[in-house]
This record gives C-alpha cells, structure tokens and sequence, in this order.
C-alpha cells in the first residue's frame, strides 16, 4: 500500500465529518472551516500520479488516482464544503455538517478514485450522506429523503451491475473512458446518468432537495449531480449520445422551472438544465468543450450555491418558500438581495464566472458546426437567465411587497455569500485563474468586444421579455405533475385500491388471476419440478422451485391478508 | 398593497433597459464578430434570437402547465 494513502484527502474529510458529530459549538466550527481547507493543501503536495496498491478480493485497487481533472472537481468540492461551513455556522441540527463533510469526502473520494470499485464505494457513501444531509431538514424531510435514497441505491445497484458486467467481460478495472460498445458500459452510463438527473430519473432532485434544512440545500446542489458530470467527462467524454439527452433535461429543467413557485424547486430545476448543459458538452467531446464542462462545473456550483443561500437567509427571516408568498424584501434585506442580483448575473455576465465559462462550451459547439446544438444553447443561456435568476431575484426580493416581518441576514451567512460573490468575480475577471487549472491546454480569450457585447445583448433582450411578460409568469406559478407522480400517487393508489378498497366483484377478479397463477405454477411443477418428466431432479432445481412457489405465495397471501 | 421602490420606479426601470439594450444593438454593429452558421450573421441576432425563444418557452410552458397541472399532493400548491 502507498504511503500517499494515508494522506487522502477524501479520508480526511468524511473521519473528520464523524468526529465533528460528536462536537458542538466552536470546536465543530472550527473543524468544519479547518478540515476543507487542511484537504485542499494536503491534496496540492500530492504530486500527479496513481496511488494505490490496495488489495481487495484479486483486485488491485487504485484508490487514489491526481490528474488535473480529478484535482479541480475535487478543490472545487472542497470550496463548495468551506464556504457552505462558513453559511452554516449558525445552523443548530447536529446532523447536518457533519453528514455534509461525510457527502463531500466522499464526492472527493469519487472524483479521486482511480479504479470502478473504488468509484463506487465512493458513489454509495456519497448517496447515504446526502440522505442525511436532507432527513436534517426535519421530520417533513424524512419520507423525501427516503424516496431520494431508493432513486440512489438503485442507481448504485445499476451502476455495479456495469462494473461487474464490465470485468467480467475482460474489462480493466482502472476507470478510464470506455465505448458504449456493450451493455455493461450502458449499464455504467445509466448508472452514472441517475445522479445526474437524467430522464426518466430527474424527479428525485427537485423532490428532495428543496425539503433540506435552509443550509442543507447550498451543501447539496454541490456534490452529486456534479460528480455525475464529473464520471460522464471521464467515462464517456464524446459520447454523442449525450447530446440529445443534456438537451432534453435543459429544456425540462427550463419548462419546469418556469413554472414553479416554491423558489428553491425552481433552483433545482434550473440545476438539471444547467447539468443537462455540461451534460451535452461532453457529448461534443472536443478538448474545448470538455474544459468548458470542467469550468463550467466550477462556475455553476459558486452562482447557484449562492442564489440558494440568499433564498435559504430568506427562509431563516420569513419561513416562506414559494413566489406567491414572497416580495419586497430588498428594504428589508438589502444585502443579500444584492448578492441575490450578483449570483443571478453570475449565471452569464461578463466580469463573472459564469460568463468565461459558458463561453467555452457554446464556442465548442460552433467549432463543431452543430447548429442546432449551438442553437439550443443559445436558448438555455437565455432562458436560464429568465427562469432561475430574473424570476428569482424579481419576485422574491421585488415587486409587490407582502409586509413580511424579516431582518438582514446575520454575518455567517453574508459572510458564506461574500465568499461565494468574490469568488466568481475574481474568476471572471482574471480568467486564468480558473484556466490555468482545466484539464487540457486552453487558448481562448473570452473579453473580446463581440463576446461582451454579443453576451449583454442576450441579458438585456431576456431581461426585456421578462417585463413584458412578467404578469403572465406570475398568473402560471404552481406546479407540475412529473415523473415522480407514477411512484408518489399512482403507485400507491394502485397497492391501495388492490388491498383495501376494491369491490367484493374486483377481489373476485383479482383471486380468480391469483388461482389461475397458482394451477399455472402446479402445472408447470408437474412437468418441471422434482419428479417431473422434463426435469430429473437436481438439488438446485428443486431449490429454485420452491423458493419461486413460496414467492408466489406470499405475493398472494399480501394481497388477500 | 405597498409598491416596492423598484417597481415605483419601474418606468424608469424600464426605459434605462431598453435604452441599453439598443445601445448593445448599436454597439452590435460596430464590433468584429465571426458568425458560424449564417443565422448569427444576422444583425442583432444575439437580442431577437433569445427574445423569441424566451417568448416560445413561456408559451410553451403555459400549453404544458395546462396539460400536467396543477398536482394534488403535498407539492401542488
């Protein structure tokens, strides 16, 4: 084993996340702020290379894996862990940071991990901490967050399925880009693609996030969904399959988004459309594309962590969460509407993040000659702008005032947003600073006059039809049906109506297809079982057949008892 | 109900936005631009462009709002 090993950050953070669990007041604060930053440095002495050496079953693992685009996801996960500490200082569940620094870690421990098995021990603690990040939002958190833990460990179950799948097909077990050549590597990317919030599997988000604890969300939108993009960069980089999905969830995320009216689901909305935009970058694959993905990533999680924080200080002063109840609140919270107004223009204006990052990918996929790619690109930059951040910012810290009794956020949390605000405007106005750490060399100077100008006209034309239109999206606020219906109402109602509230002629219906399953089942044993004439008796047959009839005795015994 | 101060000045607002707006589309003219598909050569293409695929998604959205809304359960409000 590497000595390396013992200095993984990933380690570092989840055993730390568990002590903090035992701590309280400053010496937990003082960890939560420490250990990011403790793992920033120790993983900038790790020179670039493979580290490992574990053995686990006949595999050699390699636990740990430096290159430039494992080590940017992994300190942009660490910012994204210290300023949310910073935000949430003040916040009383003990559950909840440490179970962040847990989700973190292990998101570190993903983007760092070298080989599958690996990844995925990684994916599933990953799953089990953002699970308690959002049961820390309360008791009406608790059946989201289980629903949300289903939705993970399936997509654990799928994506093991790949690897096992993928090894035993001869695969190498170092996590390196594969072809969608065989169903394993499908099974990987579908896997990979639930995190992610891909369709049909992108209801979780914007179900269980937005019920998360006022910091509990800012911790959330970080981790999962970008350590998806992350393993689709490295696992199917060009797959061009990936455009029409990226797009498809842009446009839900846009549709859906502009209707809702709790806040913080528009922001998880707006979260798979922007995903959905990395997502169709790396589906263009050039060097450009997959450095704008990267840098995009970074840029996405600084502006919404900090919209989300604004929206979290709002719930902290007024208990409110949907557009209708909101307004007015820039007299009462000067502040953070402004830093409300700055993460709504770090979503694309020029002198942000936002804007040297997004750049790259639209200018990618010119370079490709995708017209329609570039096309709906265009259109997600702008309607993005209209639906996540004009739609926001307007109705929640403008307009119609609703006398809502709320103060200034306390320092904690203007100081996590100032943080958040400095960052991207540092990035976006020295470039380089992000540059310099993306994956591939870069040549691309993004303060051009067309650039700018090309970039304030789209801003400024969204914003003119978000005014013109402004009555009509408030008349359209509610909510949407989505996929999540089939298993939170009609799934249910479905068991319900077979158990309890079916007629006595429906109950017949349904015991004369249970009958017939069963004489079904015994003719079938008559020819195939023990003593059968088609089956001479063999231990494991036996086996399998009975434990099938028990099975379908105990489905009937469910639904009649 | 109180008018925000935003919206009491939002005549104001308003014109400073479209007066911006034009002088992009002004300053459009003048800057080099390398267009790509034929469509972006288009004068002021960065401005029409997404303020009708805004106004489509907005209507887009109300069509749909009408077919999947409004939910029933604790998330339909």
């Amino acid at each position: 084993m590497d000595a390396e090993l013992l200095h993984h950050p990933a380690l570092l953070l989840v055993f730390g996340g568990i002590a903090m669990g035992f701590l309280r007041g400053a010496p937990r604060v003082l960890l939560s702020l420490g250990l990011p930053l403790a793992a920033a440095w120790l993983l900038w002495q790790i020179p670039e290379g493979i580290y490992g050496g574990v053995s686990f079953l006949d595999y050699k693992l390699d636990v740990l894996r430096v290159d430039r685009l494992g080590r940017l996801f992994a300190l942009v996960f660490m910012l994204a862990l210290f300023v949310g500490s910073v935000y949430a200082i003040r916040q009383r569940s003990r559950l909840e940071v440490p179970a962040a620094f847990v989700y973190g870690g292990a998101a570190v421990g993903a983007v760092l991990a070298g080989d599958l098995i690996t990844l995925f021990v990684f994916w599933e603690l990953m799953a089990i901490g953002s699970t308690l990040v959002i049961w820390a939002g309360g008791r009406e958190a608790y059946p989201a967050a289980m629903r949300y833990l289903m939705v993970h460990l399936f997509g654990g179950v799928v994506l093991m399925a790949g690897v096992t799948a993928h090894m035993a097909g001869g695969g190498s077990l170092r996590f390196e880009a594969m072809a969608l050549d065989s169903i394993a590597h499908w099974l990987i990317l579908a896997g990979f693609l639930i995190n992610a919030g891909g369709f049909p599997f992108w209801s979780w988000l914007p179900d269980a996030y937005p019920r998360a604890s006022w910091s509990g969300m800012v911790f959330l939108s970080a981790f999962t969904t970008k350590t998806a993009v992350y393993v689709l960069m490295r696992g199917f980089p060009g797959a061009e399959v990936l455009i029409p999905i990226g797009l498809l969830m842009a446009g839900y995320g846009l549709i859906y988004a502009l209707i809702e009216n709790t806040v913080r689901r528009v922001l998880a909305y707006a979260i798979i459309n922007q995903v959905g935009f990395m997502i169709a970058g790396i589906g263009i694959g050039t060097e450009l594309a997959l450095n704008g993905v990267a840098a995009h990533a970074f840029a996405h999680i600084v502006y919404k962590a900090l919209l989300l924080m604004a929206i979290g200080a709002v719930i902290v002063q007024t208990g409110k969460r949907d557009c209708t109840d909101l307004g007015g609140l820039a007299r009462q919270m000067p502040v953070t509407t402004g830093f409300a107004i700055f993460g709504a223009l770090a979503m694309s204006a020029p002198l942000t993040a936002g804007f040297i990052t997004k750049s790259l990918v639209l200018q990618a996929a010119a370079d490709a000659h995708l017209t329609w790619v570039w096309l709906a690109m265009m259109v997600i930059a702008a309607g993005v702008f209209l639906a996540a951040g004009l739609k926001v910012v307007v109705f929640v810290f403008f307009g119609e005032s609703r006398d809502l009794d709320a103060e200034e956020a306390p320092p904690s949390q203007r100081w996590g947003m100032r943080l958040l605000a400095l960052t991207s405007l540092a990035v976006g106005c020295y470039p380089p600073l992000l540059y310099d750490l993306l994956p591939y060399p870069i040549d691309y100077q993004p303060y051009t006059g067309s650039h700018v100008v090309f970039q304030l006209q789209l801003l400024l034309a969204t914003a003119v039809v978000f005014f013109l239109l402004r009555d009509r999206l408030v008349r359209m606020l509610g909510s949407l049906i989505d996929i999540d219906w089939f298993y939170r109402t009609l799934g249910p109602r479905w068991v319900k109506l077979m158990v309890f509230g079916v007629s006595i002629e429906l109950r017949e219906i349904v015991l004369f297809v249970m009958r017939g399953i069963a004489n079904l089942l015994i003719g079938l044993r008559r020819h195939y079982g023990t003593r059968g004439v088609l089956a001479r008796t063999w231990p494991s047959g036996s086996m399998v057949m009975w434990v099938a009839l028990l099975l379908m005795m105990y489905l009937a015994l469910f639904y009649l008892a | 109900m109180r008018q925000n101060a935003l919206f009491s000045r939002g005549k104001r607002l308003w014109h400073t936005l479209l007066a911006a707006l034009l002088l992009m589309l002004v300053a459009g003219l003048f800057v080099e631009s390398h267009p790509h598909f034929g469509i972006d050569a288009v004068p002021g293409f960065n401005a029409w462009f997404p303020m009708l695929a805004c106004a489509v998604l907005v209507a887009l959205a109300r069509g749909l709002g009408r077919v999947f809304g409004p939910r029933e359960d604790e998330d339909g409000r």
